[in-house]
């Protein structure tokens, strides 16, 4: 045994987490690619519930008022939140900022998973000042809605327009989302071309202005905790842990990203072409 | 829909998921990402089962695929990857921080080679290479780290 297998010995001491649970709660991006007809199903049945939720949402929280919460974890209030109609008079920007490593930005509290009457909306929260927009690694075959200014987030444009005849808003075709392609399938040769497996190199997506601020987000998230029924994800919106019951206490948000390294993405956003305006 | 037997994957992930995710720590200098990254490769094993013949070598190729995707994301991105933070192993702080400073296509071959125990063969199989470059690339990546490492004393 030479040195430096003597050093990598050293390794094996190294404390890993058990990642059993998030590896059965995942669904990897590529399977999704791979199976378009599945995909297609998916995205479909996530509009549709979203739809049928965003409705019954608005019937059951109409006329509420928003209530602020300073943090996630304090006590949940009873006021609601008129969700949908914050989206349907919401447009915007892009937004979607990618932080380094999936991690919130400093003051963020993370990903926040609502439902309401079984429907998910996935809201991702972000800073105190506002000024400083939060991550979006994408929700597979579902709908997203993020912010600070906010965009719903479709595959193609039959579900773009499915969103916008629920929520309103402008149909944007931009180049975002568009990631190498990766060779991930053991047969596919270094540096060719795997259709199978190949990440999509436009995306629809649905712009409002008008953003959320915190407190709608904080007060979706409240409402979600009083029904019992939130999740939240730390990060990437992997390895769902059921905040219900639980203390509050965002480990993962604790390991935050610079500021200035925030800044950097949101300019690269900036700086971004939208295509294609469909109102 | 998953058709592979979660009971075979799972054993394959007690019997060497822990090994395989040190294996990219080292890769990586990042637990974050190589946590993402050995569960993304799993969980597309179990996803995968028609395209899986041996889930464990499967998931070394992909977790380190992943993991170098990850990295080369973070650099694009102006990001920067937090120092491993070993504090009961200073000398495994000192290993991760030569690693860094190597090439990554040297890292990966230094690591799976020395840490994993893998041929230069196989080596070049998980990294999608040749074993020729695999070998130039551990020569030299095992050359920059001893000195690496020597200069820390």
């Amino acid at each position: 045994m030479n040195d430096l297998d003597q050093r990598f010995r050293e390794a094996d001491e190294l404390e890993v987490r058990d990642i059993w649970p998030q590896i059965e709660g995942r669904h990897p991006m590529a399977d999704l690619h791979d199976r378009p007809r599945h995909r297609v199903l998916a995205l479909v049945t996530a509009v549709l519930v979203a739809g049928v939720g965003i409705a019954t949402a608005v019937r059951a929280l109409h006329g509420a008022t928003p209530h602020v919460l300073g943090i996630a974890h304090t006590t949940v209030p009873a006021t609601a939140f008129d969700l949908a109609g914050a989206i349907r008079t919401a447009t915007g920007q892009c937004a979607d900022i990618e932080a380094p490593f999936g991690i919130p930005p400093e003051g963020a509290s993370g990903w926040i998973q609502c439902h309401f009457d079984g429907t998910v909306l996935d809201l991702l929260s972000f800073d105190s000042s506002r000024s400083m927009p939060s991550h979006s690694t994408g929700l597979h075959g579902r709908v997203e809605i993020i912010g600070p200014r906010w965009f719903a987030d479709a595959d193609n444009l039959n579900v773009a327009r499915q969103i916008q005849g629920v929520i309103g808003g402008r149909i944007w075709i931009a180049p975002r989302f568009v990631q190498p392609s990766v060779d991930l399938d053991p047969q596919c040769p270094p540096g060719l071309h795997c259709p199978s497996l190949t990440m999509p190199t436009v995306r629809f997506r649905l712009g409002f202005a008008n953003p959320f601020d915190r407190a709608a987000v904080m007060t979706c998230f409240a409402r979600g905790l009083a029904d019992g029924k939130v999740t939240f994800h730390t990060r990437k919106l992997r390895g769902p842990q059921l905040a219900a019951g639980a203390s509050g206490t965002l480990d993962e948000t604790l390991r935050l990203s610079p500021p200035a390294n925030v800044m950097k993405i949101v300019a690269w956003c900036d700086a971004r072409p939208v295509h294609q305006l469909i109102p | 829909m998953r058709t592979e037997s979660p009971g075979t994957l799972e054993r394959a992930y007690r019997d060497h998921g822990a090994r395989i995710q040190r294996a990219v720590v080292l890769f990586t200098g990042s637990r974050q990402i190589a946590e993402d990254a050995v569960a993304d490769a799993f969980a597309l094993a179990l996803d995968r089962p028609d395209a899986v013949r041996d889930p464990v070598a499967w998931v070394w190729k992909v977790a380190f695929r992943l993991a170098a995707r990850e990295l080369e994301r973070v650099k694009r991105t102006g990001g920067e990857v937090p120092e491993l933070a070993v504090p009961e192993n200073p000398s495994l702080v000192d290993l991760s921080r030569a690693l860094r400073r190597i090439a990554p296509k040297q890292r990966a071959a230094v690591v799976l080679h020395h840490y994993a125990g893998y041929s230069t063969r196989e080596v070049a199989r998980i990294l999608g290479s040749t074993q020729g470059a695999v070998m130039v690339h551990l020569s030299e990546g095992r050359r920059r780290l001893r000195r690496l490492l020597e200069e820390r004393g």
